[in-house]
């Protein structure tokens, strides 16, 4: 996000510093199709190896470390490596409280959730609609207006057809239609045709080719940029403006503010790795959720200003993640070739009710064919 | 033998001084190993072909996966060789109460009831058996499965039993229900275009 922000400020003329943790990487560098460095070892990898993480569900457990390449530490970060998935919010997502708590319709479905904070959001899909718009355009996300019945109001189609139908998509639609549900295609962030955004959208954003099917988009860069990363994109226009100072292996430490608490700027270790400071009038976070809890945390302020560290008079800070749950089935079929490897990362046949969704997201894992 | 005098103890001992292969003479299989002893090397290509045996196809054994594991422990699974020596150790000696002969010498059968116990962790001496066993079996699946340039999944073995054409640039079309006619591919870096060099 921090690229698509460098893009809009620099362009409305603003000077902006941008410092980026990791180093910049030639498409050679991060779009190598391996999946003993993506998958099988990450931890080799420059943009991994500084940052394990641990999962616990409770802090008496001991954590192991696991090394993932999510997020990615370079620039670019892990857009580089994601799947496209670019569905909008349903408009009932903005009001999960309202619609399933305070609905009871979580009560009647005998789901437990003490512990939980469920709160709706303060804005709604109408608030998002002409952004999530831009996005799509700017970008050039592939996919059917209309085709999923839950699917909130859109003044525009999208810009691109669908990508091709694949091996599961096709049987996952046809037996998600004979039970009765409403398969569609899912919006994917990598092109069907060769795009580039049109007026009134950004069209300093440099044409990017269609994609070939290669079937490695989640976990793996891609090689001939077809899937959206800011880094083709945003970048390079917000750096043509010339107002973006771009510091790559450079590592924000702390956030500084002034005795009336306001932020001032950052202290961040160069590539040399020396403690240096950067004023700024406006401190942007754009580093991930991890990285944002870890700085807001460890800056404390002049004089321990912010005990509890800065934006957190809540407490909150660091609280109530919200991941991505999935369940996976893998089943062999006898009779039909599937070819699981070829296509986009995004294989997008989805089902959804009003309140779940069933897709079919290959991740394009090497060892899920060996019985 | 020879005599010499120790500091340590204060007296002259007997030491035997036993002469260390060095490096460059551990060969296996006509490739030289970088981290494994070629004991080693033959006992991990055993359990490799337990693991994934030839049957009308080609196993793990012809995919050369031990080359994988010896190449990848002198580099980032350098920290894994203890564990492996330990745990090969009480493979070894666990064949050896079972049958009287080291593991490579068994038979089929023979091999899949000791890493039959392994795998249920029934090795009394080994307290992580099945853990270890899970790392041998990880280990040899990528090497089978993975990059030729890490030294296995040899002739791209691995790829071709599953029907994987390696690392095309991309399909013309989606091949629904349909044998991908394409001849396997491996790269070094970036896929190359068709009719790249």
């Amino acid at each position: 996000m921090g690229g698509i922000l460098a893009k809009q400020l620099t362009s409305a003329g603003l000077k902006v510093v941008a410092l980026e943790r990791g180093p910049a990487l030639k498409t050679a560098e991060y779009a190598q199709r391996d999946s003993i460095s993506y998958i099988a070892r990450p931890d080799q990898l420059e943009g991994v190896r500084h940052e394990p993480r641990i999962f616990r569900t409770r802090a008496t457990q001991s954590g192991n470390l696991r090394y993932g390449t999510s997020p990615f530490n370079v620039l670019g970060g892990s857009m580089l490596l994601w799947t496209g998935q670019a569905s909008r919010f349903m408009p009932g997502d903005f009001k999960l409280y309202s619609n399933e708590v305070a609905s009871g319709l979580a009560d009647r479905a005998g789901v437990d959730l003490r512990g939980y904070d469920v709160v709706d959001w303060p804005i709604g899909y109408d608030d998002m609609e002409p952004y999530y718009e831009r996005f799509e355009w700017e970008f050039g996300v592939a996919g059917v207006a209309g085709m999923n019945p839950f699917a909130g109001p859109r003044r525009k189609p999208y810009p691109l057809p669908p990508l091709k139908m694949t091996a599961r998509m096709q049987l996952f639609g046809e037996a998600a239609k004979r039970l009765g549900y409403h398969p569609f295609i899912g919006p994917a962030a990598v092109t069907s045709e060769p795009y580039r955004p049109p007026a009134p959208y950004d069209t300093r954003i440099p044409e990017r080719p269609a994609c070939v099917y290669c079937g490695h988009c989640n976990h793996y860069g891609c090689h001939v940029n077809a899937k959206a990363s800011t880094l083709h994109t945003a970048i390079p226009v917000a750096l043509q403006t010339g107002n973006l100072d771009l510091r790559t292996n450079c590592k924000v430490a702390a956030i500084s503010t002034d005795d009336k608490g306001v932020a001032t700027g950052v202290q961040y270790f160069d590539s040399e790795g020396r403690l240096q400071k950067q004023r700024a009038r406006v401190v942007i976070l754009s580093a991930f959720v991890f990285e944002h809890v870890r700085l807001l945390l460890l800056s404390k302020g002049d004089g321990k200003r912010f005990k509890k560290g800065l934006a957190n008079s809540s407490g909150l800070v660091g609280k109530c993640f919200f991941g991505h749950g999935d369940m996976r089935v893998y089943r062999l079929f006898d009779n039909f070739i599937i070819n699981g490897f070829i296509g986009s990362g995004r294989q997008p046949c989805e089902s959804m009710t009003s309140t779940a969704t069933i897709s079919i997201t290959p991740l394009w894992v090497l060892f899920a064919a060996v019985p | 033998m020879t005599f010499y005098f120790c500091p340590l103890y204060g007296r002259t001992i007997r030491v035997n001084i036993v002469k260390m292969k060095s490096q460059s003479s551990r060969e296996y299989r006509g490739e030289r190993l970088q981290a494994l002893t070629v004991r080693q090397a033959r006992f991990i290509d055993a359990i490799a072909g337990r693991i994934l045996p030839a049957t009308d196809t080609p196993g793990a054994i012809e995919a050369g996966a031990v080359f994988y594991i010896d190449r990848s422990h002198a580099g980032p699974y350098a920290h894994l060789l203890s564990r492996y020596a330990r745990g090969l150790r009480a493979l070894d000696k666990h064949a050896k109460s079972l049958f009287v002969a080291s593991f490579e010498k068994l038979s089929g059968e023979q091999q899949d009831s000791v890493l039959g116990d392994l795998e249920s962790g029934k090795i009394a001496e080994l307290r992580d058996g099945e853990a270890f066993f899970e790392l041998l079996r990880t280990h040899v699946l990528e090497g089978v499965f993975g990059e030729p340039s890490y030294g296995s999944n040899r002739d791209m073995i691995g790829w071709k039993l599953v029907g994987f054409p390696g690392q095309q640039w991309g399909y013309p079309e989606t091949y629904i229900n349909k044998v991908v006619d394409l001849p396997p591919v491996t790269w070094e870096g970036l896929p190359k275009k068709p009719g790249q060099s």
